[in-house]
């Protein structure tokens, strides 16, 4: 029986490689049941960080636990399903021997390992290729393998590395309904992906990382919904509209649109005020939360 | 038990790629030429025409066996060093080993599957051929070696000492890497062989000791030499039945049997070089 520890509860982990950090300073919690974004640039460590929390990569410092138990722990791991971002799984078996393979890794009871098969192969879509040799298999339908694998055994938590990198539109989709659903069976997801329209749409809270450190962490809204703008089609003396906005904002403009980034949506009205007392014309007017896209590379420029 | 889940996977691995097969081709071809070769034996003749003589025949036909057994075995390290240092070197450099080694099994787990996968695969290799290459030898010269069964335990041990190498290897550098090392050290033993040898014969200690000190990191000669006092005819063997004896002989001379102490020191390299091959990959980021 699992305790009522978070998923993942992290002080500090770091990890360098002679003089170069990987991670510096990771310090997260990943509540039971949540989908969890974890975002970052290349090279911020997040590839680290989760080989850290599923045992692969030994940390330099810091302390990690899943389910209140310590990351080397391996009963633990029976628990867990892992994505790796470079899946691979052997050419030469068929789909179904790999995940006979992995059932037997995890432990599962042999009559328990054909009827988890079915099941993952059914959730990934690929029942009707169990029999086909691996290197037969597209890219993409190798990654639904690997997220097949990841499931194998109905794990509390599974860490998907960039599941969807070698997906069509189609298997994205697929992918968010799979995650939903398994979300909604209690499982706890740890996504690590560089599509951050992916995250906003799956994921119950986020961390962006840079430099091995975690710079943000909340929910979608918390991260995201923080910068606000307005986008504005106006006509009028270029030099008095910069003048009369600027005091609001950073001003932009882009073709015909002028839009002034750091104005919460109640302050509109006034800014509108603002620009007619001048006598400038309005004439589209669209407030605008910004996207994770927007606040990620807000924040990871902030750093750089 | 995940150590033969993984064993299990290793042996899969060399059926499904059709390795076994074609190995059983080549040993197939390999026999059949060498059974035709033996054939031969029973018309060798004088230069007057007259034949050999039965004894005559057996000494070649032990002595042609002794040289086939020897082209035999170079061809079989180096396939054993290839073998097993990609067991776990290209799942490493693969990535494949990231999606096992984050289940619930220990590497040390890991490492004794692929090694018993291997080394099952050495002696499915060996033992088969060999008991069929004495079985030609005997039906087509009626020469069979004095101890066939120590001479096919030679073999096994023999190929699971370069096994265990490459594959220990393998866990800390690349496959071909790893396998070159291994069949360069099956090859710098049998050199330090010969030469502890003509160093005993030229009254050198300083060269036999250094050749015995290299022929013990890795005692595959002693198990050719095993495998050549298996299969050699007794009368050779009583001829050198002391060490003085057997030295002086020359270095390509008949064999004795391994020494108990040669047999409890290979089972140390065993347990050493698996132990040294554990720890280190352990403590590897993959």
């Amino acid at each position: 029986m699992l305790s009522a520890e978070p998923a993942i509860l992290t002080t500090g982990l770091a990890k360098s490689y002679g003089a170069t950090i990987a991670v510096r300073d990771l310090t997260l919690r990943v509540e039971r049941g949540d989908v969890f974004g974890f975002l970052g640039p290349n090279g911020a460590g997040k590839t680290t960080s989760v080989k850290m929390l599923v045992g692969l990569v030994r940390p330099s410092g810091g302390h990690a636990a899943l389910f209140g138990k310590p990351v080397d722990d391996r009963r633990i791991r029976t628990r867990i399903g892992y994505l790796p971002e470079l899946f691979r799984y052997q050419e030469w078996a068929r789909a179904r021997d790999v995940l006979r393979f992995h059932g037997r890794l995890i432990g599962l009871e042999p009559r328990a390992i054909g009827r988890e098969i079915g099941r993952v192969l059914d959730l990934v879509s690929l029942t009707e290729r169990a029999a086909d040799r691996v290197g037969s298999f597209s890219k993409g339908m190798q990654q639904r393998l690997g997220i097949a694998t990841a499931l194998l055994g109905a794990p509390d938590l599974v860490f998907f590395d960039e599941p969807t990198s070698a997906l069509d539109p189609i298997g994205r989709r697929d992918v968010r309904e799979i995650i939903r659903r398994i979300k909604s069976e209690g499982t706890t997801v740890f996504l690590n992906s560089h599509l951050l329209t992916e995250v906003a749409e799956v994921c119950d809270h986020v961390a962006i990382v840079d430099k091995g450190a975690v710079i943000i962490a909340g929910t979608i809204d918390e991260v995201a919904g923080t910068a606000r703008a307005v986008r504005m089609r106006l006509v009028g003396d270029q030099a008095r509209i910069d003048a009369t906005l600027s005091p609001f904002g950073l001003v932009s403009r882009s073709d015909d649109w002028t839009t002034v980034t750091g104005v919460a949506a109640e302050r509109v009205p006034a800014v509108i005020d603002a620009l007619v007392a001048v006598g400038i014309r309005v004439y589209h007017v669209e407030p605008k939360v910004a996207t994770l896209e927007e606040r990620f590379l807000s924040f990871v420029g902030e750093t750089r | 038990m995940r150590i033969l889940a993984v064993a299990r996977m290793a042996l899969s691995e060399l059926v499904e790629r059709r390795i076994v097969a074609i190995l059983g081709v080549g040993v197939a071809v390999f026999i059949a030429l060498s059974a035709w070769g033996f054939s031969r034996i029973p018309t060798f003749q004088n230069r007057d025409g007259t034949s050999i003589g039965h004894a005559a025949q057996l000494l070649a036909a032990s002595s042609i066996l002794t040289f086939v057994m020897f082209l035999f075995l170079f061809v079989y390290a180096m396939g054993v060093a290839f073998l097993a240092a990609s067991a776990i070197a290209t799942e490493v450099e693969s990535g494949l080993a990231l999606g096992i080694l984050s289940r619930p099994i220990l590497r040390v787990e890991y490492i004794g599957g692929k090694w018993l996968g291997v080394c099952f695969a050495v002696l499915l290799g060996a033992l088969p051929s060999v008991t069929l290459e004495f079985l030609v030898v005997f039906w087509t010269t009626g020469y069979m070696p004095p101890h066939p069964l120590a001479a096919l335990a030679s073999f096994a041990v023999f190929g699971m000492l370069v096994a265990t190498l490459a594959l220990a290897l393998g866990t800390r550098f690349g496959a071909l890497a790893s396998a070159i090392v291994g069949t360069f050290g099956f090859g710098l033993e049998w050199i330090a062989g010969i030469t502890e040898r003509l160093g005993v014969q030229w009254g050198n200690d300083g060269l036999a000791n250094v050749a015995t000190a290299i022929g013990l990191a890795l005692p595959t000669d002693s198990y050719w030499r095993a495998a050549q006092w298996a299969v050699q005819p007794s009368v050779i063997t009583a001829a050198f039945n002391t060490r003085d004896a057997y030295a002086k002989a020359g270095p390509l001379a008949g064999a004795l049997p391994p020494t108990v102490a040669m047999m409890l020191l290979t089972a140390l390299w065993f347990l050493a070089v698996l132990i040294l091959a554990m720890r280190g990959f352990a403590h590897r980021d993959l």
